[in-house]
């Protein structure tokens, strides 16, 4: 059996964090860990292996070892980003890693702009499946005799909550959720993506911001240059607080973002950038 | 006819715009008649342009009379003065018909004097009457000079002026018949001075300027200076002294004086002269008024008066006299809002050249009109002119691009019915222009532009279409109706940039050659199943407009009914919500019930134990609006189209039939843009209530309700049991036990014995509240709900004492925090529970470390610690079965002792090493829970019986004793 767990089968992602602070100080064996956080039983389990599917620690002789952090931002969201990161880095491409469908399922509701869903939703869950396959992600169930694991109703319960912890989800209460990305989470990796690509100016396309989140991140859906819209609003809101703007500068065909509205100044009519400090342009 | 492709209007606009003249932009769109029939070159015939000829009302009969027949009541051979007074509410064309008789008089020879409306008096007197007469007669005007050093004293000694004035008039006054008492002298002063500073500003519409009213002289006691006389006989006598002092002073003239002589000046004309604003007068109104009014064959005067009707109120103008030199005319009926010369059927043909204009200086807008100067047909372009090369417009649009003649008759009947006048309809226009063609890039096509969100519109179209807000926008203000779809023509959409950039499938909308056909709500369009040809005159299909859901009417519910109605006004609601009651209240139901579901309730944060009851309330404020501070703003223009009528449609369903609101379609469309509304108001409550500096604590303490969470559970599980100390792993195993959490018994005893009833209530109080401070904890310290975070309790405990906490908390404080922060789980108001957290730190704060703990704590340490109970169980039955005979009574105490088990022998051991070892510590906690400890061993079972028993005697045997021989034998077997 792999050292990795089917990511959705962890029902607990909160203890995850837990855990790898604990590991800053130090490898711990299971007991150590057991003994330090309380954590007994499925729960130090399911912290164990969450730390081994998001590639937070390894385990050799007995000891569970931290791995460092991707980013550093000193936002408080390096390691929400690293996890987020080291899933897309094991899928890269078509050859889906255990964990892809974490960002699948994300994929799936920015493709259907579906910003609120129910866990409990047996017919989502049943789409959600079908385009899981339809990509060809069909994990295999931690017990291999359990067969392809499928979307349902426990899986996109535990989807919601790890969604939730990275940044991607908000809980409106029980089982109901909403897609929102954080809007710390947004504006990081705009600043991000803009390092890496080295722009000399202050600005990003949108397009290549996308590439970066796709690359290291997500898997966002750019069909027709139409940014989805949880992604696009919270953009907006970052631009109507002057935290960025979204502007049209040079060629790159515009963004669709028909549900931004126009009346701010740090919102052009036509976008096909974001510029990274606004400046009220 | 195809699109013509080959040319696109540069920066798409129309070239007439990329060069146009500043100047006559301002001129265009000034609201003020004087500036657009300046006679100023280049542009010398704008106003002849533009002007369509009036029709007014004639007092009294209500006849309609035209320009013409206004005109022809200026008899140049008529002897006397002659009155044309007119009359109207503001913005209904009074100045521009003052204008249109005062060109064409002057056109055919008559000395024009025209007073603009902004004009003062003293500049009417001083400058523009001695100009006046200076360029018709070739001569200066006797007084001129005085005029004007009367107007340059005032400038600059206003304050001498008027000491002068006041000391003169009631010297005067003195000497006059009226009989007067000055108290304040000053005070009449400073009040003249300042009515001078109102005689040299500026005059503003309607507005009064007169040296004393009959309401100052009720108000303010110190022009009351006449004995017997009345408010305003009194207000005329001050008024009348004080202008007479003036000009004796300059012998200077009046205004009327002025023009008797002026007018004399002219033997074989008659001088003209237009007060364009009545109410700039009024201070020598009066005496003007009976100059007009009387009867000398002298006179010479064609007077031209416009003005409100308010502003001629005072001066009774209205008069039945004189009727022969007083003619009254009115722009609207009494009452009423509606001027003669423009309606929903004229609306275009009056903008047209307006928005020509600008094209007729190439040559390439001309038109015919009619013997009113209407505007019938639109001229073939002349030769060369821009139009010429251009050919991008078609005729009906070509003069009024970038509009077409849809949009402005949408824009004259979506004014407010009051507001349907010549000016606020040009001024709106021009202002949509002004937008369109001022900005540099980035431009918004006309259709959008916030001068239009004011203005109502009943199109209607598919969901689909309002996606997108400009395509929205443009089928709503250029459209024509055709049955069930809307049509625009291409080319607005090519020179707006929407043809380069939306992809109009994606919006249900169907793009032709030539236009692009919109569907209207609840219809789709099918490909090619429309062959009706844009209709270049802009009617509309008139079967349709407005009637487009009658078959639908049928089936609607009520609900879907008033939502269908109120549709077509979300746009207004977002420009002036305050305006638009009924909309206002169905689109904040709808938001505040999507905040409330996002919030789980108005929770304070993401599961949070307490919440903010909204009640009735909104969680926020729109726009502009004051609220709270725990209200949030939100800016209603953050919504687009789409997404506001959605909104609209679940405040409706929210308000209408709540339980069939569909939450789950509302929020897959707009779930992320309202959860940021949820948690910024989050953000704002929490601070407020919670995290804001003092809000709970005493100023200079440093601490949240993270360590309150953990400091009020933490005291509840140290109040249960001393002695298990307070680690994280104590409070975590109490966190998981499924054991309530009580004041323990014995230290229950004790804290009786030391502390007054009512401190010691308040300890046992901190209890009624154990359930609520567990959430607290839960929520700030659990993993799961039965598992604590140990490593985040450690690193809290290390630098967190409950005691010192608590010692922080302002009772002040607590108070303000607000009664609708409950507890979900219970209802209870956060700042009870906060209440018993700060009695219970008074109430412990009378608690003090006794002898007695020490004795006893050291006593234990020393004789009992280690003890075997079992072996001491069995010396006791040696004991009794050696002297069983002369024990005393007593002995039942020794047996109870034995009887302990080794548990609580223990226990109670490790709580004097505590008490021993802590009692001195350098950290509070740990003083604190030696002190708990302390009182605890005071009222141990086990530790009592351990003291009676050492203390036991063989009552008849002196030397000895039992209690002796036991510690002996105990000593032996420690």
């Amino acid at each position: 059996m792999s050292d990795q767990s089917y990511i959705l089968n962890i029902r607990n992602p909160q203890v995850i964090p837990v855990v790898y602070e604990l590991l800053q100080d130090g490898p711990k064996t299971e007991d150590e860990i057991s003994d330090m956080t309380g954590l007994e039983g499925s729960l130090l389990d399911e912290a164990l292996d969450g730390l081994l599917s998001y590639r937070l620690a390894t385990k050799t002789d007995f000891k569970y070892n931290a791995e460092s952090l991707t980013f550093d931002t000193n936002r408080g969201l390096d390691l929400q980003l690293t996890m987020l990161s080291n899933v897309k880095d094991a899928s890269a491409g078509d050859n889906w890693d255990l964990q892809a469908g974490l960002f699948l399922t994300y994929t799936y509701f920015l493709k259907e702009d579906l910003q609120y869903f129910r866990y409990s939703d047996g017919a989502l869950q049943r789409k959600i499946d079908s385009y899981h396959q339809e990509l060809g992600f069909r994990p295999e169930e931690d017990n291999p005799d359990d067969g392809p694991a499928k979307l349902q109703k426990e899986k996109l319960n535990n989807w919601a909550k790890h969604a939730s912890l990275l940044g991607l989800a908000h809980n409106a209460r029980g089982s109901e959720y909403t897609i929102t990305p954080a809007r710390e989470v947004l504006f990081v990796t705009v600043q991000l993506a803009h390092h890496d690509i080295a722009a000399e100016d202050d600005i990003l396309y949108i397009k290549d911001y996308i590439d970066w989140l796709n690359e290291n991140l997500l898997r966002v859906p750019f069909t027709d240059n139409t940014l989805p819209k949880p992604l696009g609003r919270v953009l907006y809101s970052l631009a109507r607080d002057d935290e960025l703007a979204l502007v049209r500068v040079g060629d790159p065909p515009t963004v669709s973002m028909d549900y931004v509205p126009r009346s701010h100044q740090n919102v052009n009519r036509r976008i096909n950038a974001i510029q990274v400090t606004a400046d009220g342009s | 006819m195809g699109v013509n492709t080959e040319y696109t209007p540069e920066n798409e606009l129309c070239p007439h715009f990329d060069d146009i003249n500043e100047e006559l932009m301002k001129r265009l769109s000034s609201e003020v008649a004087a500036v657009r029939s300046s006679k100023k070159e280049p542009f010398e015939d704008l106003f002849e342009f533009t002007h369509r000829r009036m029709e007014v009302y004639e007092y009294g009969t209500g006849e309609i009379r035209n320009e013409d027949d206004l005109y022809a009541e200026f008899d140049e051979q008529e002897l006397g003065n002659f009155t044309l007074v007119i009359r109207g509410p503001t913005g209904t064309g009074k100045s521009e018909l003052c204008w249109a008789l005062s060109h064409r008089l002057e056109a055919n020879g008559r000395p024009v004097l025209h007073i603009d409306k902004n004009a003062d008096l003293m500049s009417i007197m001083a400058e523009e009457i001695p100009d006046f007469y200076e360029t018709h007669t070739g001569e200066q005007i006797e007084g001129a000079t005085e005029l004007d050093r009367l107007r340059t004293d005032i400038h600059e000694e206003k304050e001498t002026v008027a000491e002068y004035a006041v000391s003169k008039a009631i010297i005067d006054l003195r000497n006059s018949d009226a009989t007067i008492n000055v108290n304040d002298r000053e005070q009449i002063k400073e009040f003249v001075e300042q009515k001078l500073a109102d005689l040299i500003s500026r005059g503003e519409y309607d507005t009064d300027v007169d040296f004393v009213s009959e309401s100052e002289v009720k108000n303010f006691a110190y022009l009351d200076i006449f004995v017997d006389q009345s408010a305003a006989d009194a207000a005329t006598m001050l008024t009348d002294a004080l202008w007479d002092a003036i000009r004796s002073e300059y012998e200077s003239p009046s205004l009327d004086t002025l023009l008797e002589e002026v007018g004399q000046a002219f033997t074989d004309t008659r001088p003209v002269i237009v007060f364009e604003d009545w109410s700039v007068t009024s201070l020598d109104a009066i005496r003007l008024r009976n100059y007009m009014e009387r009867d000398n064959d002298n006179d010479r005067w064609d007077f031209i008066v416009a003005g409100t009707p308010d502003s001629f109120d005072e001066l009774e103008f209205q008069t039945q006299t004189n009727e022969d030199r007083f003619e009254f005319y009115e722009t609207t009926k009494e009452g009423e809002d509606q001027v003669l010369f423009l309606d929903e059927s004229s609306a275009v043909d009056f903008i047209r050249p307006y928005l020509g204009y600008v094209k007729s200086i190439d040559g390439s807008v001309n038109y015919e009109r009619d013997a009113e100067n209407r505007v019938t047909d639109i001229i073939d372009p002349g030769e060369r002119s821009r139009c010429d090369f251009c050919g991008f417009c078609d005729p009906e649009f070509r003069d009024l691009f970038p509009f077409n003649s849809t949009f402005v008759k949408r824009v004259f009947t979506g004014l407010p019915d009051d507001d349907k006048q010549p000016r606020k309809y040009v001024q709106t226009i021009f202002d949509i222009l002004s937008d369109y063609y001022n900005a540099t890039d980035d431009i918004l096509p006309p259709s959008s532009s916030n001068e239009l969100k004011d203005l109502t519109n009943d199109i209607d179209l598919a969901d689909s279409v309002y996606i997108n807000t400009e395509l929205g926008d443009l089928a709503e203000w250029y459209g024509t109706i055709r049955g069930d779809e809307i049509h625009v023509d291409r080319r607005f959409a090519v020179s707006f940039g929407i043809d380069q950039t939306v992809d109009y499938e994606d919006y249900g909308v169907i793009a032709e050659e030539e236009k692009i056909r919109f569907p209207k709500r609840g219809t789709t369009l099918i490909d090619g199943s429309d062959d009706a040809d844009i209709d270049s005159s802009g009617d509309e299909d008139d079967t349709s407009e407005g009637d487009d859901t009658e078959d639908e009417g049928e089936t609607q519910s009520p609900e879907e009914k008033l939502i269908e109605d109120l549709r077509s006004g979300v746009q207004n609601w977002q420009a002036e919500p305050e305006e638009w009651d009924e909309h206002d209240v169905y689109l904040r139901k709808g938001l505040r019930d999507a905040l409330e579901r996002l919030t789980g309730g108005f929770r304070l944060w993401d599961d949070a134990p307490i919440e903010y009851r909204v009640g009735s309330g909104n969680p926020f404020v729109i726009g502009d609006e004051l609220g709270d501070p725990t209200q949030i703003v939100i800016d209603q223009h953050d919504f687009v189209r789409s997404d506001l009528l959605e909104l609209l449609e679940f405040g409706v369903m929210r308000s209408e039939d709540p339980s069939n609101a569909d939450y789950d379609a509302f929020l897959s469309q707009t779930g992320t843009q309202l959860t940021e509304y949820a948690q910024e108001w989050r953000a704002t409550a929490t601070q407020h209530e919670l995290e804001q500096s003092g809000r709970i604590f005493t100023n200079g303490v440093d601490l949240s309700h993270r360590e309150l969470a953990l400091s009020g559970y933490a005291l509840c599980v140290l109040l249960d049991d001393p002695w298990a100390g307070l680690s994280a792993d104590r409070i975590a195993a109490a966190f998981t036990d499924d054991e309530d959490l009580t004041l323990d018994d014995d230290l229950a005893t004790a804290l009786r014995d030391q502390l007054d009833k009512n401190d010691y209530q308040r300890v046992r109080r901190l209890f009624d509240h154990a359930e609520e401070l567990a959430a607290l904890f839960e929520d700030e310290f659990a993993l799961t709900g039965n598992a604590v975070n140990r490593l985040r309790l450690k690193q809290y405990l290390d630098y967190v004492s409950p005691f010192e906490v608590i010692e922080g908390l302002a009772k002040s404080r607590i108070n303000r925090v607000s009664g609708k922060v409950k507890f979900v789980s219970s209802g209870k108001n956060l700042t009870d529970v906060l209440e018993a957290l700060y009695y219970l730190e008074k109430a412990l704060d009378d608690v003090s470390a006794l002898d007695a703990m020490t004795v006893r704590a050291e006593r234990i340490d020393s004789e009992l610690c280690g003890a075997n109970m079992a072996y001491i169980e069995n010396i006791v039955n040696d004991i009794q079965s050696s002297y069983g005979d002369i024990l005393s009574g007593s002995q039942e105490s020794l047996a109870k002792f034995a009887n302990e088990s080794q548990e609580a022998v223990d226990e109670v051991c490790t709580a004097a090493k505590l008490y021993l070892d802590r009692r001195d510590s350098s950290r509070d906690v740990d003083r604190w829970i030696a002190l708990l400890s302390g009182l605890k061993l005071l009222e141990s079972q086990t530790a009592e019986r351990f003291e009676a028993a050492r203390e036991f005697e063989v009552s008849t045997n002196g030397d000895g004793g039992l209690g002796s021989e036991f510690m002996e034998v105990s000593d032996e077997f420690v």
